[in-house]
């Protein structure tokens, strides 16, 4: 090494413009060789919790006991929320989800609130809807698995989902802000 | 994949807490290291926390101005704490701005203030990638690799463990040498390598992605930002290499 500089760096630095070109055409080989259609990027396929793919079919039962797929529900943009009657934080988003609906069931988005029952009561969650003069559907999910299906690992979690039945949005936590509810639910509704 | 990190009755969003602790850390290797750039080292802590707060107040902003009629028919969720609420390009170019605008206030030079703030980014895309473990985005294509993990109802390259890992090693390739008493020479040259590596990192592991963003149907976007930005790198990394007859010379 002579003066900081070894034989390597000074090749280098001599060829520096002929290895910065391979290493542009190698990367661009690269974008080439892993470029995909654009059919196997598409998740909708595949039911999972999450942004991008199908919403899971999971089956809730309404109050008078009948078991109701939410795939049923396809065709409209649905937000769906899971709650509790003994979550503060679902306490305090329901008079927004209220307005919400309110506002947007004339344009054809559902809010669905389901109810884990299977860590409350049936009871309990109706008592509280009838206090909170809540008009949109409440469903139940007894035994655990609509939320399972949902991978729902804290209440209140909420999913948007548009027509075609793919998941656009999922907010885990609350209470959620009521702009982001009206610019979601304006999303669902703009969607082709 | 751990998205909620259940203590007590608390849920912390894990993802938030990684970028959170990404931020708290980046800001004091950032500040540890600065003086080795000639940089005052409180400077360079206020200048990334500014950046930060900008960029907050400017991502927010930004959605509110997106959405306006929401925000009028509810002008209180300005404030509201919802990460869910906020335009990430807004939020970027508002923090570029700032830190831009304080630095030419505090007569700090551009490239050692960018080769400086190269540690606070490089611990900043550990945190991300490792965050997006946490909480299950940009997931992998689907393979047969024994390292596949099972995410989203297939088996999955871990794209966001080999990011990680990239970006660690692009840390340490980086690291300022420890024991350096002068200013590192050439000004910019360690956030071009930075970028050049990380510019690299993306565009290969981009390959393995199942949410790529599509150009003409088939080409990720993202690798032909990567392929840009690595250009230019290679470019002005060009400038630092000592001209042919100057190392003829020093050969000599």
């Amino acid at each position: 090494m002579l003066f900081g500089y070894t034989s390597a760096m000074i090749w280098v630095s001599r060829k520096w413009n002929l290895i910065s070109l391979v290493i542009l055409l190698l990367a661009g080989g690269w974008i080439a060789l892993s470029a995909i259609s654009s059919d196997r990027t598409a998740q909708e396929l595949i039911a999972a919790p999450r942004e991008g793919f199908l919403a899971p079919d999971a089956r809730v039962l309404d109050a008078s006991g009948q078991e109701i797929p939410l795939s049923s529900l396809r065709g409209k943009p649905v937000i769906l929320n899971f709650w509790a009657s003994w979550c503060k934080p679902c306490q305090a988003e329901m008079p927004t989800l209220q307005k919400i609906h309110q506002d947007y069931a004339p344009r054809g988005l559902i809010i669905l609130g389901v109810n884990a029952t299977y860590q409350d009561r049936a009871s309990f969650a109706l008592a509280f809807a009838q206090e909170m003069k809540l008009t949109f559907p409440i469903y139940f999910d007894v035994t655990g698995k609509a939320a399972g299906e949902y991978q729902v690992r804290a209440l209140p979690s909420t999913y948007f989902i548009d027509a075609k039945g793919v998941i656009r949005k999922v907010v885990i936590g609350g209470p959620i802000a009521e702009a982001l509810l009206r610019s979601q639910a304006r999303l669902l509704l703009e969607e082709p | 994949m751990l998205p909620i990190l259940q203590i007590g009755p608390l849920a912390i969003q894990t993802g938030g807490l990684l970028l959170l602790i990404g931020f708290w850390i980046g800001s004091v290797v950032v500040e540890k290291h600065a003086a080795r750039f000639g940089i005052s080292p409180s400077h360079i802590f206020n200048m990334v926390w500014i950046g930060a707060a900008a960029g907050i107040a400017g991502a927010r902003l930004g959605y509110a101005i997106r959405f306006s009629a929401a925000f009028i028919a509810s002008p209180l969720s300005l404030f509201s704490p919802n990460p869910d609420l906020l335009d990430a390009p807004s939020g970027l170019m508002i923090a570029g701005l700032s830190t831009l605008l304080y630095g030419r206030w505090k007569r700090m030079p551009l490239w050692q203030t960018l080769d400086a703030l190269t540690s606070f980014f490089g611990v900043g895309l550990v945190a991300y990638h490792l965050a997006n473990l946490a909480t299950g985005n940009s997931f992998g294509i689907p393979t047969s690799l024994p390292w596949s993990i099972y995410l989203w109802g297939n088996w999955r390259h871990p794209v966001q463990l080999y990011e990680a890992l990239s970006a660690v090693i692009i840390f340490l390739i980086i690291l300022p040498e420890r024991n350096a008493r002068k200013p590192a020479a050439c000004p910019g040259r360690r956030f071009w390598i930075f970028l050049a590596l990380t510019a690299s990192a993306r565009l290969f592991f981009e390959g393995f992605y199942a949410n790529s963003l599509l150009i003409l149907d088939r080409i990720r976007l993202i690798q032909i930002i990567a392929w840009g930005i690595l250009a230019v790198s290679l470019y002005q990394l060009g400038k630092f290499t000592p001209s042919t007859s100057e190392a003829s010379k020093k050969e000599e």
